[in-house]
């Protein structure tokens, strides 16, 4: 069973991606214009599947965190929330896989190298997120000089399918990584 | 005749961005505002809301909690509040 954080990222958080597919599929008109307004939609898509990826990864340590308070005293809980929640990156910033790395391990789990034992082609997506983020900053800063040093930024729609597609095997490592941890931390399934 | 389980058919309170909580931290209760419904994250699916509060009359920062809606106190509204 996956955890609720899953589950939005495959039901709402993939609803919200696929209606950004379907604009890009519906744009018509000449093809220079075309041309123009797709790479238009395709920056919005980067921009969105990092956000909802961030989304996905604050759900779901948020959900760890509710899982751990809840074995505490009940006094003590709110005030392991609040520290738990200190700082937090996600709660801020990009999902970049330093922000991720250092929220959960504040759980006490390394949480990448778990990550990459679920699947060691993990590594290659983790890259994949990074190259996303990239452009992600210069999409938002309207900056290209990192992607594109030659003054002509053009992000194809494969582009961003495959990081979609690295970022639909995280999450379902991500979830599976916590899972196990967790199991072994409480001696139950947590979800 | 099967006896409803009270505490279970309670229905859940629903609590809007900019409502004034209160709720239990520690050995005193103190007052917050929701910033965020941030979906049913909770152990058994219960809605948990992003609240900020003054962790005491004396601070000046604001600290965050996520906490589900069982555990909150629902003041006043958000329209209230205003």
């Amino acid at each position: 069973m996956p955890s609720t954080s899953l589950d939005r990222w495959n039901a709402e958080r993939s609803t919200a991606l696929d209606e950004i597919e379907n604009a890009h599929a519906m744009v018509g008109g000449t093809e220079r214009g075309r041309r123009f307004a797709t790479q238009q939609i395709n920056f919005a898509y980067a921009a969105l599947l990092s956000s909802q990826f961030q989304g996905f990864c604050r759900d779901l340590h948020t959900e760890c965190v509710n899982h751990i308070v809840s074995l505490a005293f009940p006094n003590l809980q709110p005030i392991a929330r609040t520290e738990f929640l200190w700082n937090r990156s996600l709660g801020r910033g990009n999902p970049n896989p330093g922000a991720i790395g250092t929220d959960f391990k504040r759980l006490g789990i390394d949480f990448w190298d778990e990550v990459y034992l679920q699947d060691m082609r993990n590594q290659r997506r983790r890259e994949l997120l990074e190259e996303l983020l990239v452009w992600r900053n210069a999409i938002a800063h309207q900056d290209f000089d990192s992607v594109a040093p030659n003054g002509n930024p053009i992000l194809h729609l494969s582009a961003v399918r495959g990081w979609r597609s690295a970022l639909n095997a995280l999450a379902r490592s991500f979830d599976q990584t916590m899972c196990q941890y967790l199991q072994s931390l409480l001696g139950a399934n947590p979800w | 005749m099967v006896k409803k389980n009270q505490e279970s058919s309670k229905p859940e309170q629903s609590l809007r961005r900019g409502d004034v909580v209160r709720f239990s931290y520690g050995m005193r209760f103190v007052t917050g505002v929701v910033l965020e419904d941030r979906g049913p994250l909770g152990t058994n699916k219960e809605t948990t809301y992003l609240i900020e509060f003054p962790p005491s009359k004396h601070d000046s920062d604001l600290f965050h909690i996520e906490l589900p809606a069982k555990d909150l106190e629902k003041l006043s509204s958000a329209v209230e509040a205003k």
